[in-house]
């Protein structure tokens, strides 16, 4: 259904989004995850015509984007990771607004909104002026917005930024609702956890580059059972690096003054704690992960997700 | 259109929810006005009265003319006059003790001098702590020395002819006889009153620029009770809130880019002209509704008869001017704040120039050669004209003219302005 092929954008010296290239079917949910600043908001920017790429191209069943954008932008349903509400309308009135943007009226916009209303849980509150409304409140108002008009492929960023637990799990089913409605979904997020509970299939992105793509099961399987082990200590980032290389089957992932992390390899995270306090090095703390998206991460990029 | 105007109704619904600032600039023309009226003409908006001290040195019949000139027909109205005897210096510690405007020394000789036709000259010391009475005095009193030399030579012929029935009377025109005096005066007053509609052109009168009417004059013969304050002052002022209500809506543009539904409507379906024109046209909207607003309660606190043509056009071409403005200065604007505070200042500037805080009688030659330039300058005029000297449609054509086309001229240049920057995602 949608099509990113080589995007490329650059704002000056900064190379935003190098060649990224995805695609997403119908009922589908896809993540983009990675850290601020992967380049993430600038992808879906460039697929929701805000941006013009300066390389590659968008297309939507077979459409290209440049071509017809105003075609397409119909279809498309566009949540952004800002809050952006007219907080002196009420709730209805916002939804009205933003349906009528997309064409429908009368009946059929009143329905529409109160649908989106309904989906994301405000119908009680729905004539109360949204500078009421608390923050996670707010967020669900965001998505109802962009769902107004049933679109056929939905663009969420970071819709769930700074909202607790129970919001963002009733948000999080919400997305599930709209992919299962036959909806494609784009997902951008930076938390590992909603990515692996969420998305049909993930791109890693960092740097403005897809580093690994997949499902869930095939980005773990490309790291194998391998456990990565964190040392603290009083220790120089050249001084462990050094002292751990030589101990066989290991792969040092990152290092820096005073943290180290390392993939334990086949013998396991006890066989290498053995080997690496053997070494002598002034070790305070340990910890063990299992094979999961940070630790591939790490393993990608050489600093965690949530650095 | 329906979504333009699907746009147009959101941002007019934001405004009525957040009414404040909108309010604040819809009273600031209506309480300015209303202070000067109650500050300058009592309870009933009349203008103040002239104190004006006379030094008549002179004591012969032309001094008694220009003094009662001050206390006689559509002048008297607006002078209290008090005659003084001769005072020291300059006049400055009296002109402080009685309060007065201004101190006019009507020199020894004038009589034999305008009589001779020979120069004289008239001596007015203002008081610069009665604020712009001091220059209604002046300004009276050089249309009167004007017509005193108009006079002076087109009744040549009569004077010449007095001139020897003065002649037992001394250097100083002085026999100590009024009824020779009222005779002289009669007979000056007849020839004066038969040429005045000739010579005399009622126009230059003074009460027409400082004291309660416009710079058009007011036409003789009519009402003796000049427009009041409050509708001399509330054309221009209103002028400025409305420039300033317009800026206040198109910023909104750069608001909701801030807010980032502006991101979000760029997303949609729309291209980035529709966005504009949306917000042209609540702009436009906006001003257009508080110009409504306004001329209801004007016409409830001082109704008057007004071309209604010339009114509605005028209004429609003030409309575009204050959207062409503000499109404008914000297009040009990098942000929000530079923009607001671009546009305050230029509506300020707009406003002094253009004489809708103070009359331009009594600005500076500077600022009155300024004037063309300002927008505000041809709305206050042309209101001034409708409002308070009943002018018609006719008469306003040259303001709606101007008002209009750089209004469409504005918005035709900045246009392509706001397009570049939206497409450019500056504003998104």
């Amino acid at each position: 259904m949608i099509r990113a092929e080589t995007l490329t954008k650059r704002f000056g010296e900064k190379l935003a989004v190098d060649g990224i290239s995805f695609q997403v079917e119908a009922g589908e949910i896809y993540g983009l995850l990675g850290p601020n600043g992967a380049g993430k908001t600038t992808t879906l920017s460039m697929i929701s015509g805000l941006l013009a790429p300066d390389l590659g191209r968008i297309t939507f069943d077979g459409i290209e984007l440049a071509s017809d954008p105003l075609r397409i932008k119909q279809r498309l349903g566009v949540v952004p990771q800002e809050v952006a509400l007219y907080e002196e309308l009420t709730a209805l009135e916002n939804v009205r607004f933003w349906g009528s943007l997309y064409g429908l009226s009368g009946k059929a916009l009143a329905a529409a909104a109160e649908r989106a209303l309904a989906q994301v849980e405000l119908t009680g509150r729905a004539r109360d002026a949204v500078k009421t409304y608390s923050g996670g409140m707010k967020r669900r108002l965001n998505l109802a917005l962009g769902l107004v008009h049933s679109p056929r492929a939905v663009l969420l960023d970071e819709v769930t930024a700074g909202i607790d637990p129970q919001a963002r799990a009733s948000i999080l089913e919400l997305v599930r609702g709209v992919a299962a409605a036959g909806a494609a979904v784009i997902y951008t997020t930076h938390y590992l956890e909603e990515a692996e509970r969420l998305c049909d299939r993930i791109g890693i992105v960092d740097h403005g580059r897809i580093l690994a793509e997949g499902t869930l099961d095939e980005l773990k399987a490309r790291l194998g059972e391998e456990e990565v082990v964190t040392l603290w200590g009083r220790f120089e980032a050249d001084v462990a690096a050094a002292a751990l290389a030589g101990i066989p089957g290991t792969r040092v992932l990152s290092a820096a003054a005073g943290k180290v992390a390392l993939a334990a390899g086949e013998r396991g995270a006890a066989g290498l704690l053995a080997e690496i306090y053997r070494g002598g090095l002034a070790i305070d703390r340990v910890a063990i992960e299992p094979p999961s998206l940070n630790s591939l991460f790490l393993r990608l990029t050489g600093r965690e997700l949530r650095d | 259109m329906r979504v333009v105007l699907s746009m147009v109704a959101k941002d007019l619904r934001r405004r009525w929810r957040a009414p404040i600032p909108t309010l604040v600039l819809l009273a600031f023309p209506l309480i300015f006005a209303g202070l000067v009226a109650l500050t300058f003409g009592g309870g009933g908006g009349r203008p103040p009265k002239v104190h004006l001290l006379i030094e008549d040195r002179d004591g012969g019949l032309v001094g008694r003319l220009v003094a009662a000139a001050f206390e006689q027909g559509e002048a008297q109205p607006y002078f209290e006059v008090e005659r003084v005897e001769r005072v020291a210096g300059d006049g400055g510690d009296l002109l402080e003790r009685r309060e007065a405007a201004a101190l006019l020394r009507l020199p020894a000789g004038l009589t034999g001098d305008v009589l001779a036709g020979r120069p004289a000259r008239l001596e007015l010391v203002k008081n610069p702590a009665q604020s712009i009475l001091p220059d209604v005095a002046e300004q009276v009193s050089t249309v009167l020395a004007e017509g005193l030399s108009s006079a002076a030579r087109l009744l040549r012929g009569p004077l010449d002819q007095l001139r020897a029935a003065f002649t037992p009377l001394g250097p100083r025109g002085d026999d100590g006889s009024d009824r020779r005096v009222a005779e002289i005066a009669v007979l000056v007053n007849g020839v004066v009153r038969r040429a005045r509609p000739y010579v005399l052109p009622p126009v230059v009168t003074l009460q027409t620029t400082t004291l309660g009417a416009t710079g058009g004059g007011r036409q003789a013969g009519g009402s003796p009770r000049g427009p009041s304050l409050f509708l001399l002052f509330l054309p221009g002022v209103a002028v400025y809130s409305l420039f300033s209500l317009s800026d206040q809506t198109m910023r909104d543009l750069l608001v909701e880019a801030r807010l980032k539904t502006l991101r979000r409507q760029l997303a949609g379906p729309l291209t980035a002209g529709r966005v504009l024109v949306g917000k042209a046209l609540a702009t436009a909207a906006v001003a257009g509704l508080s110009l409504v607003f306004l001329s209801v309660l004007a016409a409830l606190v001082a109704p008057r008869r007004v071309d209604l043509a010339g009114y509605l056009l005028l209004s429609l071409a003030l409309v575009v001017a204050t959207t062409g403005f503000a499109s404008a200065v914000f297009a040009a604007a990098r942000n929000e704040r530079q923009g607001a505070t671009l546009a305050n200042m230029a509506s300020l500037v707009m406003a002094f120039a253009g004489g809708a805080f103070i009359p331009l009688d009594s600005l500076p030659g500077v600022l009155r050669a300024l004037a063309p330039f300002s927008l505000i300058y041809w709305a206050t005029r042309g209101y001034r004209q409708l409002v308070a000297n009943g002018g018609s449609l006719r008469a306003v054509l040259p303001d709606i003219a101007i008002l209009a086309g750089i209004g469409l001229v504005l918005l035709v240049l900045s246009a392509p302005l706001w397009q570049r920057r939206l497409l450019r995602g500056e504003l998104s």
